[in-house]
Order: C-alpha cells, then sequence, then structure tokens
C-alpha cells in the first residue's frame, strides 16, 4: 500500500484521537465498577468521620486505625470490625490505649526523635525547600518483640473468581502470617544501608487524566507535603526494602511524620493525631491538630481525591497492602542555625532562578536528618537511624551541570586528538596498519555514554541543556569521526579478512602461487559503512541495556561486571598491539636511517608508527580521568564508592599498554617474537629471474617500462652478473610480477594499494 | 614527474596514432590538450567528428585527467556540459592507463552505451524503450553538431 | 571596484569573530545557567551585593534569544565596516568602543544612581547593543547609500485616483536601521538610554574626542589576523598609518586597478586551486549524513 500524504495526515489524526481522549478511570468490567465504586464509598465514609474528628476524640473506622495496641496486646485474635465494643471513641491520649504504637516506641519518639528541645520554632530555623536524597546506616531494634496489629484488607479488592461474578464480596481478611513472602514482611538484617529520596508535593492534578496541576496548600510556612522513597538494604544488596510514603513535614519544627498507605492503612486520616507526639502537652496542640486537619483537608478537596481515583489506584492500594509492611516513621531534621530565614529565603531562590545573589552556595551545609525511627505496626519492625545527610537537589544538580561541561571539554579534545590522528594516516598503507578493534572498543564506550546522555536528557528536565549538548558532542564523536574513521580502516583490511596470521604476519600475500587469492575484493564504502554502523548500533544498543541492568543486580555481581568492563574496555591499546606485530615496523633507528636515505632518492615513504603519540597519550589520559575521578574521589557526584586500588591497577594496566607501543616503537614492533616464528615478509625489492623477465616483454638490455611513467626500469637479473650494479632498492616488483620504480609505484600506493596495470591488491608496505 | 609523462605519452601518440583518434595540446600549454574522435561506424555517431578537451591534473597520472566533449552530443552517460561518466575517469582510474586508452574507451562507449548508470536519466529511458527513437534522435544530432 | 558586497564570510575574519563569539558566549553561558553574569542591574547587584565585576561584564553576551538574533544580523550586515577599514583597523576600533562604552556606561550608571534620589535608570542592557550603536554611528557615516527606493501606498477601493497617494521612500541601509530600531525597543527604556549614550561616544570616538582611534592598534592581532597567503586576500588590508577612510579608499582602488598580486598567478593555478576545494568541518560533517 502506498502511503501518500492524505492517508499519512488520516493516520495521524487517528492517533492523535487515540492519544488525546482522557484517560478514564480504567474500570472494564461490571464487577470493576463496582469494586471502584465500593472504594470510593468507603474513603468517603472514612472522609466523613475524619471531618468529626477533633484532637480530644479518637479514631472510629479509619482502616487500620480501628484497634489500639492494648486491644490487641491483650487479645491477640481481636476482630476490627467497626464499631468495636466497649471502646472509647470520645476521648484521646498518647499512650498505647490509643495509640497502635507501644509505649516505648511512642517514649523514644518523644523523648530521642521529637525531642523537647526542637520544640522552640522560635529558636531553631530549618529549610523549607529539602528536597534531597539523604544516605545514612540503618539498624534494626526489633522484629519479634512487639505484637502485630492485625490490619485487615477489605474483600472487594480480590479479583473476581468466576468471570461472571458481577458483585465484589463483602467482608475482611485477616493475614495472619505471611509465609509465602515472609521476607517481604521481616527486615533480618542487623544493619543496612539506608537511602531516602525526599519530594516537595506543592501541586496535585485536580482531574482525571489532566495535566493540570494546582497549588493546595495555604499554609506552607508551616507545613509542607512531602513524597519519601525510602530504600532499606543490607550491605551486600541481598535484602532489599522500598517504601514509598506520603509525609508531612513541619517546618517550624523540623519534624517529618511519613506514613505509607495502602488497602489496610488509610494513614492520610491519622497525620494530625500523629504529628502531635510531644512531651509538653500544652494547648498548642489542638492549634497544630486544627492546622495539620485543615491543611489534610485542603489536599483532599483540591485533588478530588475520590473522584480521581481509578482501577490503576486500587490496584496499587492492593498490592501494596498484601505484598508490604506499613510503616510509620519519624525524622527530626537538623536545623540551619547559622542562616537567618532571610538568608535561607535568598538560597531557596538563588538555586531556583540563578541570579548570581550572594547566597555562597558552596558552603551550603548538607540536609541531615539526624535521628528517625521507623515502625511497621503490622508487622512489629522497629528500626531506627542517625544522621541521614544528603546535598539539595539544585546543589547536585549544579555540580552535575559542572561535571557535564567538563565532559563536554574532554569530548572536545578527543575529538580534536582524532582529526589529527585521521591527518597522520590519511594513506591506504597507514591506514591499514591501525587496529580495526582498537577503534571499536574506544567507539563502543563513546557511543554507549551518547546514549545514557540521551536517556538521562529525558529523566532530567533540569539538565536538558547541558545533557543534550553532551550527547551531541559525544555523537558526534563516535558517530560521525570515529566510525568514519572505522569505515576507512576496515576497508583497507578487507582484503585480509580470511586470511591466516601467518601470511599476515608474511605481509599480506599468499606465496603459494596455485591459490587464487588474488581475487580483488573492490572496497564499497557504503556497503561496508551500512555494515558497520548496523553492527555499532547493534553492540552499542546492547552494552547500553547490558550495564543499565546492571543497576539493580546484587552488589557484588555488579561490581564484579563494572570492574571487568572497565578493565576489558580499557584495553584499547592491546589489539594496536598485535596489529604492530603483524604489520611488523622497524625499529626506529632503522626507520630513521631510511628516511634519511629516502630523502635522498626523493622518496615520500610510507613508514611511520600507525598511531600518533599524542593521540595515544592524550586519549589515554581523557578516558582514564573520569574513572580515576569516580573512583578516588569519595563525594563525586555518582555516589560511587571509593577504590583506589582497583584505579591503580587500571592505570598500570594502561601504562603497561603504553610501554609496549613505545617499545614498539624503539625495537621494532616484534621485538617480543623469536626471529625462528617470523615468517619473510613480502619484500617488493628483489632480483629477477631472466625467464620471468622475458616473459614480461623486457628489451634487450634487461629493463623494462615503467607503466606509470612510461620510462625504462633498470633491473638485477639473477643469472646477468652485468646487471648486478643495479640496486634492488630503485625498483620494485609486485606479488602478481609487474615492475615499476620504486618512487612511482609508492607514490600510487599513497593513494591506493592495488596493481595499477592488473588491479590485483598489494601487500602494504 | 607528470610533465615528463605527459611529453612521453605526446611522443607515442605521434609515433604510432590510434586509428580513430587524435589527440595533442592547445598552444604550448602541454597540460591542456584537444583531442578528436571519429564517430564508429556501427554506431549512430558514424559520420561524426566529436572534439574534447583534455586538462590534466599536476599529479598525474596518480590523478585521472579531466575529459569533456566540447561537441555536442546525444549519450545517456554523457551530459550538456559534455562530462563523461565514465569509471576509469574516476574511481577506477590506474596510472597504467594512457590517452589513447582512455579515448579508446570513450570510442567503445560511443558504440556501447551504459544506460543503467546513466549520467542524462531521460536519454537512457528512450535508450532503453525506444531504440530506434534514440538512434534517430543521436543520429540528427550528430548530423547537427558534429559534421 | 564593485558596488556588490562579496557573499559569505570568507574574507572577513573580525565580522566572523564577533558573529560566532556573539552566538558562542550565549550559548556557552546558557548551557552552563550562568547567564545572569550578563545582567547588570544597580538595584539589588551594584547597591546591594556590590558585584562590580557585572559592570564589565554585561556587553559580553545577551541574556535574550532575539537580542542574539539581532546582534547576529547586525554584525553581518556591519561588514562593510570591516571591509572599508580593514580587518585590524576594524578590530581596534571595536574594542576601543567597546572599551569607551563599557567606562563611560558603567561609570554614568554609578554616577546617576548615587547622585539622584529616584531611580529611574536602574540597569544596563544586556547583550553588546552599546558598542553596535558606537559602530552604528560608524556605519552611517562612512557607507555610502548605494539606491533609494519608494513603496507606493495606494488605496485600492477608492476610484478616485491620486487623491491620497503615500509615499515610503527607503534606500538601502533600511535594513540596518530597522534591525538596530528593533534591537533598542527590545530592551525597554534601558535600551533606549543606553544606545543614545553608546551612539553619542561613538561620535566622539571618530570626531577624535575619545582619543585612540587614530593611533591605537589592538596588539598581537597583525600575526592572527594575516593570513599566509596575504597577497590574495583583498579583505584584510592593513591601514599602518592613520589615515582616514577616504584616503584608504582611494588607495584601495588604485590597488584594485593596477593588475595586482591576485591576478597575477597564473590560470594553471588558480585551476588547480579550484580544483580541491578546502572542505570545511561542517561540509564533512554533512556530508557523512548522506547516503
Amino acid at each position: 500500500m502506498e502511503i501518500d500524504g492524505n492517508t499519512l495526515l488520516i493516520i495521524i489524526i487517528i492517533l492523535f484521537l487515540f492519544f488525546s481522549t482522557p484517560g478514564g478511570d480504567g474500570v472494564s468490567s461490571q464487577y470493576e465498577f463496582n469494586q471502584l465504586q465500593s472504594f470510593k464509598s468507603q474513603l468517603n465514609t472514612e472522609y466523613e468521620s475524619f471531618e468529626q474528628m477533633s484532637y480530644n476524640s479518637g479514631f472510629r473506622n479509619i482502616t487500620g486505625f480501628k484497634l489500639s495496641f492494648n486491644d490487641v496486646k491483650d487479645d491477640p485474635q481481636r476482630n476490627a470490625t467497626y464499631p468495636i465494643p466497649s471502646k472509647d471513641y470520645d476521648r484521646w491520649f498518647q499512650n498505647q490505649d490509643y495509640l497502635i504504637l507501644p509505649e516505648d516506641v511512642t517514649t523514644r519518639v518523644k523523648n530521642e526523635v521529637w525531642s523537647p528541645n526542637m520544640n522552640k520554632p522560635e529558636e531553631n530555623v530549618f529549610p523549607p525547600n529539602i528536597t534531597s536524597s539523604l544516605l545514612g546506616r540503618i539498624q534494626l531494634i526489633s522484629n519479634n518483640k512487639h505484637p502485630r496489629i492485625p490490619m485487615p484488607v477489605p474483600r472487594f479488592y480480590e479479583s473476581p473468581t468466576e468471570f461472571s461474578d458481577v458483585t465484589p464480596p463483602e467482608g475482611e481478611t485477616y493475614f495472619k502470617d505471611w509465609p509465602a513472602h515472609s521476607e517481604l514482611h521481616n527486615v533480618t538484617f542487623d544493619t543496612g544501608e539506608l537511602t531516602i529520596q525526599l519530594t516537595h508535593v506543592d501541586k496535585v492534578p485536580s482531574q482525571l487524566g489532566s495535566q493540570k496541576k494546582k497549588f493546595f496548600n495555604s499554609q506552607t510556612d508551616r507545613w509542607k507535603f512531602l513524597n519519601l522513597r525510602i530504600s532499606l538494604s543490607d550491605k551486600s544488596e541481598h535484602e532489599r526494602h522500598s517504601l514509598y510514603t506520603n509525609a508531612i513535614y513541619d517546618v517550624r519544627r523540623g519534624r517529618i511524620l511519613a506514613m505509607t498507605e495502602s488497602a489496610k492503612f488509610h494513614s492520610l486520616f491519622a497525620f494530625p493525631h500523629y504529628m502531635n507526639l510531644q512531651n509538653d502537652n500544652d494547648n498548642d496542640d489542638e492549634d497544630t491538630f486544627d492546622s495539620l486537619k485543615k491543611a489534610v483537608k485542603e489536599y483532599w478537596d483540591k485533588s478530588n481525591f475520590v473522584k480521581t481515583l481509578t482501577m490503576g489506584d486500587l490496584q496499587s492500594w492492593y498490592d501494596e497492602s498484601i505484598l508490604k509492611c506499613e510503616y510509620m516513621v519519624f525524622l527530626q531534621l537538623s536545623p540551619w542555625n547559622q542562616y537567618t530565614r532571610d538568608q535561607i529565603k535568598m538560597i531557596d531562590d538563588e538555586l531556583n532562578w540563578p541570579l548570581g545573589r550572594p547566597a555562597n552556595l558552596s558552603h551550603l551545609p548538607p540536609v541531615t536528618v539526624s535521628k528517625g525511627i521507623l515502625y511497621s505496626p503490622d508487622c512489629g519492625v522497629e528500626l531506627e537511624f542517625h544522621d541521614a545527610k544528603g546535598e539539595r537537589y539544585g546543589l547536585k544538580i549544579r555540580s552535575i551541570r559542572t561535571h557535564l561541561l567538563f565532559g563536554i571539554g574532554l569530548f572536545i579534545a578527543q575529538i580534536y586528538l582524532l582529526l589529527c590522528q585521521m591527518h597522520h594516516t590519511n594513506t591506504p598503507s597507514s591506514v591499514n596498519k591501525i587496529s580495526v578493534y582498537c577503534f571499536s572498543m574506544i567507539n563502543l564506550v563513546d557511543g554507549s555514554l551518547a546514549t545514557i546522555y540521551f536517556f538521562s536528557a529525558s529523566i532530567l528536565p533540569e539538565l536538558y541543556l547541558p545533557l543534550v549538548t553532551s550527547a551531541f558532542a559525544c555523537f558526534i564523536l563516535a558517530s560521525v569521526f570515529e566510525t568514519r574513521y572505522l569505515i576507512s580502516v576496515y576497508a583497507s583490511q578487507l582484503n585480509e579478512r580470511n586470511v591466516g596470521i601467518s601470511t599476515l604476519l608474511r605481509g599480506g600475500h599468499s606465496t603459494n602461487e596455485d591459490t587464487d587469492t588474488a581475487t580483488a575484493v573492490v572496497p564499497d564504502e557504503s556497503s561496508i559503512s551500512g555494515s558497520l554502523y548496523a553492527r555499532f548500533f547493534f553492540m552499542l544498543v546492547s552494552f547500553t541495556l547490558l550495564s543499565m541492568s546492571a543497576r539493580w543486580w546484587p552488589r557484588k555481581v555488579r561490581m564484579m561486571f563494572e570492574y571487568s568492563a572497565i578493565i576489558v574496555l580499557n584495553s584499547y591499546w592491546l589489539p594496536q598491539i598485535f596489529r604492530n606485530a603483524i604489520k611488523g615496523t622497524l625499529p626506529r633507528r632503522n626507520r630513521l636511517r631510511n628516511q634519511r636515505m629516502n630523502e635522498a632518492m626523493g622518496v615520500r615513504r610510507q613508514n611511520k608508527m600507525p598511531l600518533l603519540w599524542k593521540f595515544v597519550l592524550g586519549t589515554t589520559f581523557i578516558r582514564t580521568l573520569p574513572v580515576v575521578y569516580v573512583f578516588t574521589y569519595s563525594s563525586n557526584v555518582f555516589r560511587h564508592h571509593r577504590n583506589v586500588r582497583f584505579v591503580v591497577v587500571l592505570c598500570l594496566w594502561l601504562l603497561f599498554q603504553i610501554a609496549v607501543l613505545y617499545s614498539q616503537d624503539i625495537l621494532g614492533s616484534r621485538w617480543f617474537l623469536p626471529k625462528l616464528s617470523i615468517p619473510e615478509g613480502y619484500s617488493y625489492h628483489k632480483a629477477m629471474p631472466a625467464q620471468d623477465l622475458l616473459e614480461h616483454g623486457s628489451t634487450a638490455g634487461y629493463t623494462i617500462d615503467c607503466a606509470i611513467c612510461m620510462s625504462e626500469v633498470p633491473i638485477r637479473v639473477e643469472e646477468v652478473p652485468e646487471t648486478h650494479k643495479v640496486d634492488e632498492q630503485t625498483y620494485m616488483v609486485t606479488p602478481c610480477a609487474h615492475i615499476f620504480h620504486t618512487q612511482c609505484l609508492e607514490n600510487w600506493m599513497s593513494y591506493k594499494l592495488q596493481c595499477p596495470v592488473c588491479r590485483s591488491p598489494l601487500p602494504p608496505l | 614527474m607528470s610533465l615528463k609523462r605527459i611529453t612521453k605519452e605526446l611522443n607515442d601518440l605521434g609515433r604510432d596514432p590510434p586509428t580513430s583518434c587524435s589527440a595533442g595540446p592547445v598552444g604550448d600549454d602541454v597540460y591542456h590538450w584537444q583531442a578528436s574522435i571519429m564517430g564508429p561506424p556501427d554506431s549512430p555517431y558514424a559520420g561524426g567528428v566529436f572534439f574534447l578537451s583534455i586538462h590534466f591534473p599536476t599529479d598525474y597520472p596518480f590523478k585521472p585527467p579531466k575529459i569533456a566533449f566540447t561537441t555536442k552530443i546525444y549519450h545517456p552517460n554523457i551530459n550538456a556540459n559534455g562530462n563523461i561518466c565514465l569509471d576509469i575517469l574516476k574511481d577506477q582510474w590506474s596510472p597504467a592507463l594512457t590517452i589513447s586508452k582512455v579515448l579508446l574507451s570513450i570510442c567503445s562507449l560511443l558504440t556501447d552505451a551504459n544506460p543503467d548508470d546513466p549520467l542524462v536519466p531521460e536519454i537512457a529511458h528512450i535508450y532503453k524503450t525506444d531504440r530506434a527513437k534514440y538512434e534517430a534522435q543521436a543520429r540528427e544530432w550528430t548530423k547537427k553538431y558534429a559534421v | 571596484m564593485s558596488m556588490e558586497n562579496p557573499t559569505g564570510l570568507y574574507r572577513y575574519p573580525v565580522t566572523k569573530l564577533c558573529m560566532v563569539g556573539t552566538t558562542m558566549v550565549t550559548l556557552v553561558a546558557s548551557i552552563a545557567s550562568c547567564k545572569y553574569i550578563f545582567i547588570a542591574k544597580y538595584d539589588p547587584f551594584i547597591s546591594e551585593y556590590q558585584q562590580y565585576f557585572r559592570l564589565l561584564t554585561f556587553q559580553l553576551g545577551c541574556v535574550n534569544e532575539t537580542d542574539m538574533a539581532l546582534l547576529v544580523l547586525i554584525w553581518y550586515q556591519f561588514r562593510n565596516l570591516e571591509r572599508l577599514m580593514g580587518s585590524l583597523k576594524y578590530i581596534s576600533v571595536i574594542s576601543l568602543a567597546l572599551i569607551y562604552t563599557t567606562v563611560c556606561l558603567a561609570g554614568l550608571n554609578c554616577l546617576v544612581n548615587r547622585i539622584l534620589p529616584w531611580k529611574i535608570w536602574n540597569g544596563l542592557t544586556t547583550g553588546c547593543l552599546p558598542l553596535v550603536l558606537a559602530l552604528f554611528h560608524f556605519y552611517k557615516e562612512y557607507t555610502p547609500q548605494v539606491y533609494e527606493f519608494e513603496v507606493l501606498l495606494t488605496q485600492p477601493w477608492s476610484q478616485k485616483s491620486h487623491r491620497k497617494q503615500y509615499k515610503w521612500i527607503l534606500n538601502d541601509q533600511f535594513l540596518v536601521n530597522a534591525l538596530v530600531a528593533i534591537l533598542l525597543i527590545n530592551q525597554g527604556v534601558e535600551g533606549i538610554i543606553c544606545g543614545f549614550i553608546s551612539w553619542i561616544i561613538g561620535v566622539f570616538l571618530d570626531k577624535g574626542l575619545l582619543p585612540g582611534m587614530d593611533r591605537w592598534r589592538l596588539p598581537l592581532m597583525q600575526h592572527l589576523l594575516m593570513p599566509k597567503d596575504a597577497s590574495n586576500n583583498q579583505g584584510v588590508y592593513e591601514n599602518p598609518g592613520g589615515e582616514t577612510s577616504e584616503e584608504l579608499l582611494i588607495r584601495r582602488d588604485d590597488r584594485e586597478e593596477s593588475p595586482g598580486a591576485s591576478n597575477g598567478a597564473s590560470p594553471l593555478d588558480d585551476e588547480n586551486a579550484n580544483d580541491e576545494p578546502a572542505r570545511p568541518l561542517g561540509v564533512q560533517f554533512l556530508e557523512t549524513f548522506r547516503t
């Protein structure tokens, strides 16, 4: 089918309609519709009950908060169906009769985390914007000391058992034990690593599927809504837990309360009560409660919480509830008392809209959580940590930008060096001595870098411009310059593809005259570039995917992969060493002597080392610098661990390669091979038997016409002694037994490695 | 180098002229020649005499000479400016080729055009579909410009 | 001497430098996200934060992409000035004008803001608008008007002929005038104030009230601007003595009429020069995308 403009237009319009339809709530059956209705009505009922809540009244039918810790302590099999007989709903105290926390956790939160000396808002200053990613070490306090609070999951979440089901089942399921997912529901390591990503939520989408977002918080000087992504893992990363929680940040006191949310734990309604855990019960509590309740209500209203729920939400709430423990997280920030509020405002402004204000950003202290407790009521796990630290996100972006700029500089330097190298090897003979694998490795690294930059540009909108510029510079380096060079190297070596290594050592020409090796493959540049580009992109995509997926491998495997990949990819001079050995260059002393001799004869000889020293050293430096930075500089932007020993090994390895290259330059490229193992290479300069000469139409006087300059070439003939005064260096005999002046043929060989008379390939000099 | 070789070729041409072509320098500039080709008798160009200009590059014979028709000719591989689409004048050049060999190649190109790699696609199309029309047209042009 | 301007930037090294510089500085600043160093507002940067470096940097780069585009276009139009003065003198005049405008504008701005109690002139412009305005005087003064054309604005619907016919007379310089006008308006009141002052500076510089124009030449530039084939290069023409532009023009004409070095080269060399045209990096880059 031929696609003309109109068809294309229709397709585009259809696609546009397809993609621009509102997302919808994802309901695809009557059963699901009823599920969603039950979900919404449950939340609505709970919200009504939340609206009537005051500081002195308890939780009524809020999922996950129906039972208190003491209820369960007395009777672990307690049923949590509202209303629970003999429960006092009209009063509320901060003890385990009413809280779902055990007394000692509450005490620890009150005394150690949200300690009273942090409780004076007028004395301490906390940064209002704390978007950052914190790192710390976490300790397990206990994982079986406290009884677990049963948290039933309503049965309407379950998927239909039969296809014809229309109404979801009623009632609730209690999960008593978690045999199937036990490692998910228990933390078994003693100490581990902690990462907390704090993100501010200032705006919420107000309609289903709409991109438009609204501000909702009218008390930003007091409360901030956050999203916390907390990940815990043991040191070897065999056991990992990740929690995604909503959180509220008390800007005046530097407290953060985070709670997970799922089908069995509707934590949103519990924020006002639990934010108030503190020792001095004064009348401030009620004010805090009311203000926070107002903030939650604003959030609920502006986000149209119930109306925007979809089947996707329902499913993820259900999954969270059966797969994970619920956690309550209490965090205390360290104050930034060295700044005034105005200074902090200036810092925030400068980070958001840089204008060069004197904010002294380079000395900005890290965001620090001085103490935090994680407690899971339904799994009874209690964890704590001290001093999790992390840079402000804006600062991090700035430092990444600086690094990227530096990287662009490195790319430009590499492009320049490559251009010098290309200029250095501008004849087929010299390009032939370059190793394809050497440049393939370099190219692979650059290509993967370009891909990674492109990916990151789509992830990090703040750094779009520098990332795209880096990606562009890297792409030009890899896909234009390096691949072009590779193509010309590849094309010049096309004739050796099927030739054994000993033949190559001999100089590319088979001595067996009867085999038809002289089938000249005419290098077709476009087909070569096609196949090379295809190979390049295949390698690149597979390598990039591999290295990206390596991020989620366990630590040990990941490090093994990383180290071996870096070592292998930094062996780029190794193929060139082998190539040099195969092509065989003379020691530098001999080369210089030859050059002087040739200059006397007026011949420009193609007898130099294939790689420029400037290129070798520069490329090594450019490529090692980032690795050295990442592995030795402990506070690098990638948060990579430090390993100086590896860097030393890597540098020694590279130095070794360069040393071998240098020794090949000085001593001749085959010095490490035993003399006997090297077969004699093809020599263009040899005496001819008289018989052969006659066959080539030699006239009397043992001369032959050079087809290039059309003048006579005197030849040294084996049987005729009077010709022995002719220097063998003045003429060249090709493998196809055509004879030219040395000057003429070498001149031609700088254009093409092909016999001028019969077009058969010539071995390079 | 190039001067020596061109002089040699000129001498050879004088000593052993090819049958249907001739060539020689224009004025006293050895690097600029003029050549003429007689239309091959078994082709529609029979009877015409076609003139060509030859410019030698300074690095001749390592680079091909620039050869162009100065006489207008109706041919799929030769365009209105007289440029010739012939592989040995481009990437298949070899220093063993001489002007007389190249002129002979052009002669055979006149006899057997290569419509699969045309310089003037319209003529190539006519050549392939309506050979008689092509020949008539070529004969007419020859009569008009080359007699 | 032909009245046509040569197209392209082959013989305008200084113009090329200015155009590329304007673009690159802005781009790099944008990538590095430090465009703010080109913003010089008296309040708060000078009065409150004491960031005096801004008084020196405000001309070096643009904040606004429109400004950048306009400036590049104006630099291209100003290549006539380079042709007239020669590259060395042109770059010297540019540096002089840059120094004078920067110093005068910064000084005046500080002075006005210190003395006058009310803030009428808070900010300086960004981008090399002052420099361009100073050069604009030279352009108007020394570039001859080549032609003029009228735009007739008749009313097609009114049959009573020749009742009212508006005529709009434009000349060949109207493009530059328009570009400069847009550039001035583009930055608001500050643009107009700074532009006016810079224009005056340009006049003073030309008339000799501000010294340096006759004798001073940017050092070390001679070798950079003189390519190896200086004999072939008509555009780069040094003017060692402080001659005025008119004298210069006459001398140039003389030189053109005499069979110069450029025509003396043998046709063979010319042919060879054309044989292998230089392939700049851009061309090589584009060619890799061709099949």
